[in-house]
């Protein structure tokens, strides 16, 4: 039966905004996730972390990635679908994570089969919150691809 | 000079109507060639009609000074005629030798507009029966001129109603160009600045989380305040979004069911306030055509005015009457009601009117209200005295559709 113990994953940030990292970073510390987060600043940087190479060679497999969806380099509805349509990565689930509540943006990331859109809370105890729920939802309930 | 003056008449290809006119005096007088001059203060007299074939039979003879008095004046043979004198009348030409000559007057004036002349080349009498027919068409003559004339100025007046179309189209243009400017402008702006603020309110939120209890009472004052400020800040951004939605808003207009939504509305909102105290009655609402998100937001907002304007219990009345073109709906409650100095201020952005506040205002809901109704081809306005309630109505226009 599955264990009781709740397991910890790798989870990929995807985000350039130096506040909204850290805000995510305590919001996990206070919601005491023993999961990994780790934090890319671009969409190329998530590609290279994803497939572990560049820099991220020694770096692990990512098991959950919150996607930004205004970046830097690139629109993260195009960074969704390098991943989504790369057959090493497509199972990974993609969890947008903005400020946009335009529903283009929403219709677009489900087209591009994002596995889920949250727009992000304006205070901080709903972050907390939303991490939480990440938390419980993704890596208790979800039974994800091996 | 005078080249200069006719020819634009003579070269037309098709004869004017007085040039016509000129051809039947001529034919019903027997004369010679028949023509209407203009007397121009400056230049003298100037022929502007005449009938064809053109002799220059003129020349060289001052009509003007043959002419006087209102009548019809005749020179039975030039050539033997003491008053006149003659010089240059060329051998080659016909020779002119009877004039008549009668002043033309327009209905509106007591000056003489020209004369029409009647010359022939051979002596003659005119007859007391010819004297009247010149008679008749020198009056004809004006009536043609002031009908020309009417024709001129309509054809003015719709060159410079069609100058007014265009500049009022160019206008709607560019008004609707800056509208929709602003509406892009206001969904810009809301969106960037979601950013910024999601800072402050993060980071106040992690200050109090994480060293709340270490900054003494007074700091948790001043973060409180800060947090409620943004609080404020967000809601005015929202509404500022969705007032710019009202606005960019593709929605297809459909039948929409008034009284199914306004049940929906009052449902939900006696679930979201179970503890405010409201009694909320209607009349039988109509299906509209219309925009379903829209209609549902419009009914919302006024009713939760309604509610935060009242003191204590709220009686809310929603109805409707059916006009020819639209439908007129109202919201009528027994409230604090509204001063009527406030009242045409109470529709602008962010203006708030006092209420009991059971949630903070933005005071941009009836400014929304105001969009929405106007994309229905609607108005709204409000009726009201101080302690005596208040009532809003507003208009669906029948006539909607997309």
């Amino acid at each position: 039966m599955s264990s009781s113990q709740p397991k910890s994953i790798d989870i990929l940030l995807v985000e350039d905004n130096p506040g909204d990292i850290r805000l995510v970073q305590k919001a996990f510390k206070k919601a005491r996730l023993r999961n990994e987060l780790h934090v890319v600043e671009s969409g190329q940087e998530a590609m290279d972390f994803l497939l572990q190479r560049a820099e991220f060679t020694d770096m692990p497999r990512v098991e959950l990635v919150l996607l930004d969806l205004k970046l830097p380099d690139r629109n993260g509805l195009d960074v969704l679908s390098d991943i989504k349509e790369h057959p090493d990565l497509k199972r990974i689930p993609v969890v947008i994570l903005t400020s946009s509540e335009a529903d283009e943006d929403i219709i677009t990331s489900y087209d591009r089969h994002a596995n889920a859109y949250l727009t992000k809370p304006v205070d901080f105890p709903g972050l907390v919150k939303i991490v939480q729920e990440l938390d419980e939802f993704w890596l208790s309930l979800v039974k994800l691809a091996p | 000079m005078k080249d200069s003056v006719e020819k634009p008449e003579n070269d037309r290809p098709n004869l004017s109507l007085l040039d016509r006119f000129c051809r039947l005096a001529r034919h019903s007088l027997s004369a010679t060639s028949a023509a209407i001059y203009r007397d121009c203060a400056e230049l003298g007299w100037q022929r502007q009609y005449c009938s064809p074939p053109h002799l220059c039979w003129d020349d060289g003879i001052d009509l003007k000074a043959l002419s006087g008095g209102d009548g019809v004046i005749a020179i039975n043979n030039i050539n033997a005629d003491a008053r006149i004198d003659i010089h240059g009348n060329d051998e080659s030409s016909e020779k002119v030798c009877f004039i008549a000559i009668a002043p033309i007057y327009l209905n509106s004036a007591t000056l003489a507009y020209g004369h029409l002349v009647v010359a022939d080349s051979k002596p003659r009498r005119l007859s007391a029966d010819e004297e009247g027919s010149l008679q008749e068409f020198s009056a004809m003559a004006g009536d043609l001129i002031d009908m020309r004339n009417a024709r001129r100025r309509a054809a003015a007046a719709e060159r410079e109603l069609a100058t007014e179309r265009q500049q009022r189209e160019s206008l709607i243009r560019s008004l609707s160009q800056s509208n929709q400017q602003l509406e892009q402008f206001a969904y810009i702006a809301s969106h960037d600045l979601q950013e910024p603020l999601r800072m402050v309110t993060g980071f106040l939120g992690l200050l109090q989380d994480e060293y709340g209890q270490q900054l003494g009472d007074e700091a948790d004052e001043y973060i409180e305040f800060a947090t409620d400020g943004a609080r404020r800040m967000k809601s005015m951004i929202n509404g500022l979004l969705s007032y710019s939605r009202v606005g960019a808003s593709d929605e297809p207009f459909v039948t929409v069911d008034a009284e199914q939504i306004f049940i929906e509305v009052r449902d939900q909102l006696i679930n979201n306030h179970p503890n405010v105290d409201a009694t909320i009655t209607h009349d039988a609402l109509p299906t509209i055509q219309g925009r379903e998100d829209q209609i549902r937001r419009l009914f919302s907002n006024l009713i939760n005015n309604a509610i935060d304007h009242s003191e204590t219990a709220s009686t809310i009345h929603i109805g409707v009457e059916e006009k020819a073109d639209e439908f007129l709906f109202s919201v009528t409650d027994q409230g604090v009601g509204i001063a009527e100095a406030q009242q045409e201020r109470i529709f602008d952005l962010f203006v708030s009117g006092k209420s009991r506040a059971t949630e903070p205002h933005t005071g941009i809901g009836l400014t929304i209200c105001t969009a929405i109704v106007e994309q229905h081809g609607g108005r709204l306005w409000v009726e009201s005295a101080p302690d005596e309630g208040a009532a809003f109505y507003f208009t669906i226009s029948k006539r909607n559709s997309q």
